[in-house]
């Protein structure tokens, strides 16, 4: 069906487009980092776990605009729906699944890292290991559930 | 009592401000990125979880899986209330973004201007679809 082949276009851009513009905000970042005033301040893990936040926040709202656009769909029958959303059900975009599923965990764990400074200004001198801190709580609750949708996904693919 | 602008001026680290008031409506936006993300962080682990990990994940979801779930006000509500921050959430993230990179004002108005637009048709094709779904209509 036309609609549904044009909505999973318009999301395939969203991502393929967002994943461009961080990247091109990254390649600012390098540049900043050989001696160029910039957007950048000091370096280090903080400022590591700041453009990460960037990224994260662009491509998961840039998904979002998408998925708002694909479940719109669903007011339209079974037909354009579930031809939609087949694109989210191939093996191969797994991948892709849990990389938007990482982006939104480090977001939201990082995110609550920055709340947590704003509103208890002295825990930022500690800042460093509240970086390390907000890593480890990331693994833990991601790989677990990386490890669980890759699985499914592989026994479905030609490999499995 | 504390308004939020006294909130702000407390916890905001000095670095940020040498001297300068920002606007409230900034301070505004800044107690919302902090609110909202709260309440988002809960509402997407659930709906990742849910949608993502239960069962056989994505794989289940289609049109019927949609019409049982929304079957139930609860969840239609829940998934309004996660639109409707999200979406506000993600985009005030964008016009910050936008304001540090974007410096010709002329610019900045085309781009802002297109993405509020866009935001105001998102808002209400998600809202329509949430309230008004009807799987006996729509199947
Ligand atoms: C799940 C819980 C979430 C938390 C705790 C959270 C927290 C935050 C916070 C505190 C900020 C402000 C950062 C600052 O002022 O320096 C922020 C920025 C941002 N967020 Fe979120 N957020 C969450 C979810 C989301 C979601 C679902 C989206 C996308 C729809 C999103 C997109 C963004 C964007 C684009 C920015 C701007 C980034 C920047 O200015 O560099 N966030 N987030």
């Amino acid at each position: 069906m036309l609609a549904a082949k044009l909505i999973e276009g318009l999301v395939f851009v969203l991502t393929v487009g967002s994943g461009l513009v961080a990247t091109l905000l990254l390649v600012d970042l390098l540049r900043v980092g050989k001696g160029r005033q910039g957007v950048a301040y000091k370096g280090g893990i903080g400022q590591w776990s700041w453009v990460a936040h960037r990224v994260t926040g662009i491509l998961v709202v840039a998904f979002l605009f998408g998925h708002i656009v694909d479940t719109f769909g669903v007011g339209f029958g079974p037909e354009l729906y579930d031809e939609t959303i087949s694109l989210y059900q191939q093996w191969w975009f797994k991948p892709f699944e849990v990389a938007l599923v990482a982006a939104v965990v480090y977001h939201a764990f990082n995110g609550l890292r920055i709340i947590l400074f704003d509103f208890w200004p002295h825990l930022a001198l500690k800042q460093k290991l509240f970086a390390k801190i907000q890593l480890a709580a990331f693994a833990i609750a991601f790989l677990p559930a990386a490890f669980f949708m890759l699985r499914s996904a592989l026994e479905e693919s030609p490999l499995g | 009592m504390a308004t939020v602008e006294d909130i702000y001026r407390k916890h905001k680290p000095k670095a940020f401000s040498p001297g300068r008031r920002p606007s409230s409506t900034e301070v505004w936006w800044w107690f919302f990125m902090r609110i909202s993300g709260v309440i988002l962080l809960f509402l997407v682990l659930i709906h990742l979880y849910v949608m993502h990990l239960v069962g056989s994940g994505v794989e289940r979801v289609g049109f019927d899986f949609v019409a049982e779930r929304w079957a139930n006000v609860g969840w239609r509500a829940f998934d309004w209330v996660l639109l409707v921050l999200a979406l506000l959430h993600g985009v005030n993230g964008l016009r910050i973004i936008i304001d540090d990179y974007i410096r010709s004002p002329g610019a900045r108005t085309a781009v802002k201007g297109t993405l509020y637009g866009l935001t105001a048709i998102l808002m209400i094709m998600g809202t329509t679809v949430v309230v008004a779904f009807d799987a006996g209509v729509s199947g």
